[in-house]
């Protein structure tokens, strides 16, 4: 595999045919990663295909690369090499995001966060109905099956009437946390393999938020009660999405149920519907058999002054 | 000073973007999705058809379709693309004695490749295997492969050390520091924290490396 990843160095002009190959750490999990210390002190990051193909990673990098060229890797090759299809991404140094201890870590991530859903609004906006309602209906059946929820069939003749308000825009798909890092005090997003999979506005918030909160809708709500960074930030995403935060939280159930079914079709483990279903649970216990969008318990305060004091996010 | 803790998260320098788990498997994936054991020799190995010579249980044929098993006690009829020593001396006195009739069995330009257990690894972390007692220094690896015709000799570590690696990276300062580095991020120490300073130490000299159980040592038959 290191014939395959040093033809891809010398395809991309990185080394020469003849130079002896860069100084590397490889990194097993299904798919190879390995990063390749360059002689002028740059890294790239080359990816063997050897349990999936690279083409959907490659196509979401470019899309974003090109959208955020400053807080995504850029792609640089994609080709088979000894019978493997290798990726060739740009390395960038980063540090990890969590945990944001200072106001000046929530304040990059504030900004940062609020940078990617203006562009994300902005860049990956489609015209027409969204192809996830095309969709919901069989998400809901299947998200009902891991969990109890009587009012599964009321809940998605309600969910119905935000497919002609909500703009589709495609969404990054594992907007979590932990595929966030931080560099010079700028956001870099990673692992646009599950790119435009989705394109129900607020999947990308929601998911982040839940990553944030272990998981917790009730959490989620707590904090978008007080003047916190997530409350900043969510009335910022309603803003460019045109619809009101309670709309967002009642709108948790339908992202639950998306992301449980394309984690489940990519072929994802079993632990990582899991923790969302949990949440549907939560969701769901804590929401009246009849409630709406203007339930009391999805109730939060308008949009929040900003001279509130960021509350750390984890 | 042992990093097991740490590095059982992945490195925030390493592959950001996560594993794959798309349902359209390339070529060769049936053995991965079995049982990915064996995959550092997969690594260096120049083709998945090359011919391979194991010596002790690497699992090199999960990734490798022409493996012969056998010790340095048989005789040696075959010349080899690849040899694999796998925390065993194929019942070969020494270790400078195993790498000389492993070079025998190599093809000029082929490589070998032993995985083995550092004599100067931290008390009380885990010892790779129980295979082999015989312990050498990083040095002694080296320098063992080039008093036996072996050249280009380069060294790198695997965590976890034994059967089931995740990670394999060079010992050059340029890819060692950055990846210990990060394993001592994500300890999530105090900023004053004497293991945390004491450890910085040593990245920044790149002395982890020499310290840690598992090493691989890569040469090729002049």
């Amino acid at each position: 595999m290191l014939t395959a990843a040093r033809q891809a160095l010398v395809d991309i002009g990185a080394i020469a045919g003849t130079d002896p190959l860069p100084p590397f750490a490889a990194r097993m999990s299904g798919n190879l990663g390995l990063t390749f210390h360059l002689p002028d002190g740059a890294f790239v990051l080359v990816k063997v295909g050897l349990m999936t193909r690279l083409d959907r990673e490659y196509r979401g990098l470019v899309a974003a690369h090109g959208a955020m060229p400053l807080n995504v890797p850029e792609p640089l090759r994609i080709a088979m090499y000894d019978a493997y299809q290798v990726l060739v991404t740009r390395g960038v140094a980063h540090e990890v995001l969590l945990p944001l201890q200072s106001a000046a870590a929530m304040n990059t991530f504030e900004h940062g966060i609020e940078m990617f859903l203006d562009t994300s609004a902005r860049a990956f906006r489609r015209t027409g109905r969204g192809t996830s309602w095309d969709r919901l209906d069989d998400a809901l059946v299947q998200a009902g099956s891991m969990v109890a929820w009587p009012g599964r069939q009321a809940y998605g003749r309600r969910i119905r009437r935000y497919a002609d308000t909500l703009a589709p825009i495609l969404q990054h798909g594992d907007f979590a946390a932990n595929n966030i890092g931080v560099h010079d005090g700028t956001l870099i997003f990673f692992d646009w393999e599950d790119f435009a999979e989705i394109d129900l506005p607020g999947f990308d918030l929601a998911v982040l938020l839940l990553s944030l909160s272990d998981f917790s809708f009730a959490r989620i709500v707590a904090a978008l009660r007080t003047a916190s960074l997530q409350a900043r930030i969510v009335h910022r995403g309603c803003a460019l999405w045109n619809i009101a935060a309670p709309d967002f939280l009642y709108l948790f159930p339908a992202y639950a149920a998306l992301y449980i079914e394309t984690k489940s079709r990519l072929g994802y483990p079993a632990k990582v519907t899991e923790r969302i279903a949990g949440m549907l649970a939560e969701w769901i216990s804590i929401m009246p058999a009849d409630g709406d969008d203007r339930s009391p318990v999805l109730r939060i305060d308008e949009a929040p002054s900003a001279s509130g004091r960021p509350r750390a996010a984890r | 000073m042992s990093f097991d803790a740490a590095m059982s998260d992945p490195p925030a320098q390493t592959d950001p973007s996560q594993e794959t788990r798309d349902g359209t498997p390339a070529d060769h994936t049936h053995a991965v999705r079995r049982d990915s054991r064996g995959w550092i020799y997969r690594l260096f190995a120049p083709a998945p058809d090359c011919r391979v010579l194991e010596i002790g249980d690497g699992h090199a044929g999960n990734w490798l379709s022409n493996v012969a098993k056998s010790d340095f006690a048989a005789p040696a009829h075959d010349e080899f693309d690849l040899v694999v020593m796998h925390y065993s001396l194929g019942r070969a006195a020494t270790l400078d004695a195993a790498i000389d009739a492993a070079a025998r069995r190599l093809r000029k330009g082929g490589l070998l490749v032993l995985a083995g257990e550092n004599r100067l690894r931290p008390l009380g972390a885990a010892r790779p295997t129980d295979a082999e007692p015989r312990r050498h220094t990083p040095r002694g690896y080296r320098s063992a492969m080039a008093r036996n015709g072996l050249s280009n000799v380069t060294l790198y570590i695997t965590h976890p050390p034994g059967n089931a690696p995740v990670y394999v990276v060079h010992a050059d300062r340029v890819s060692a520091r950055p990846f210990f580095r990060a394993a001592l991020r994500s300890q999530r120490l105090m900023r004053w924290s004497p293991v945390r300073l004491v450890s910085l130490a040593l990245i920044e000299l790149n002395v982890m490396p020499f310290v840690q159980p598992g090493l691989l040592v890569v040469g090729e038959k002049c």
